[in-house]
């Protein structure tokens, strides 16, 4: 083989692993910067908050979705407050965002019970690295449970008629929790 | 083997693990970020809760550039002590197309939370996905009762 061609593939070889090694040690000094400082990200899409919303304003916000908030609410429990969100529009499947579109409704007596009530049309699935899950049936559908007993918290998902719905309750007994996700239908 | 040869596969390798360098280094390079808050209280607004004397708040987030990993605390402070009823539990959605799994733990004790999260976990090989993690307060002193929490959305985009 020509040894012209073959120094022409060398010199190139080390010249495109010299700017890697450059290119990795930049990488490293950033590193190094994340731990020390706040980090602005590639592109920040905004700075929203939860959307406050009027109960009465869910049909418009999530119009094929049927929702019924629980009809079995904990004595001294009262709707507090209604939440709309939507993730970033910027996402490549935008076809899907309509799906992942959530509505929360907030319930609590003013003191350490409360529960979050929260709709929507993705497929939702609750997991833990710690702590187990419970298979429950709320209505005949399939659902699960899952309780986090040294904090008085308990999460309740189930989907049906192609809907997600998941408790989040703080500070209530496991029976009434029950209790309430049977109530919404 | 023949020298020639043999140098002509050595300056391959090199160059192919110049290349592979390069490669891996620009797939993490775009990811988009959206954050905020939410917060119930029983009888105060958030900031006259956490200024009132009774707690200050110090909120803490690292997010690598590359959007691989985020590190979070909060941290109960002045008054607050491991007997009040206060714990942090960490969220994260992990959503692929239109399917979310929920991870719910507990991060840190009463006083103090803190995480550090293997984004790379929640995204391998995964399209059109975002990750939301989100940060929960929540404590209870008398009859005071606060719930805070702050959420961020992670979009990749390869």
């Amino acid at each position: 083989m020509n040894k012209k061609i073959l120094a022409a593939l060398l010199v190139l070889s080390i010249s495109v692993l010299s700017t890697s090694i450059v290119f990795a040690f930049q990488e490293d000094s950033s590193n190094e910067d994340a731990s020390a400082s706040k980090i602005t990200p590639t592109e920040v899409v905004s700075n929203e908050l939860d959307q406050k919303i009027d109960s009465s304003d869910v049909k418009n916000l999530m119009p094929n979705v049927s929702i019924n908030q629980p009809k079995f609410i904990p004595e001294g429990m009262e709707l507090k407050e209604s939440f709309y969100n939507e993730p970033p529009s910027t996402f490549a499947n935008s076809s899907s965002i309509d799906k992942l579109k959530e509505v929360k409704f907030y319930y609590s007596n003013n003191n350490e019970q409360s529960f979050t009530y929260v709709v929507k049309e993705a497929d939702v699935s609750i997991a833990s690295n710690i702590y187990q899950l419970e298979s429950i049936k709320i209505n005949d559908v399939e659902g699960e449970l899952l309780e986090i007993p040294e904090k008085k918290f308990i999460v309740i998902s189930f989907r049906d008629n192609e809907v997600s719905h998941r408790i989040e309750a703080q500070g209530i007994e496991k029976d009434a929790v029950l209790k309430i996700a049977e109530s919404i239908n | 083997m023949n020298k020639q040869i043999k140098r002509v596969v050595l300056i391959l390798i090199l160059f192919c693990v110049a290349l592979g360098t390069q490669v891996s280094a620009g797939e993490t390079a775009s990811f988009y970020l959206k954050n905020g808050y939410n917060s119930y209280f029983s009888n105060m607004s958030w900031d006259d809760w956490r200024t009132d004397g009774s707690y200050s708040y110090s909120r803490t987030e690292f997010i690598d550039k590359s959007g691989d990993s985020a590190y979070f605390s909060g941290m109960l402070i002045d008054n607050a002590t491991s007997n009040d009823s206060c714990f942090y539990m960490y969220r994260i959605v992990d959503s692929v197309g239109t399917t979310e799994k929920i991870y719910y733990d507990l991060m840190g004790d009463a006083v103090k939370g803190e995480k550090f999260v293997d984004l790379r976990d929640y995204r391998a090989d995964h399209e059109n996905l975002y990750t939301r993690l989100d940060i929960h307060t929540n404590c209870q002193n008398g009859t005071q009762y606060g719930h805070y929490f702050s959420y961020d959305y992670f979009a990749w985009h390869n």
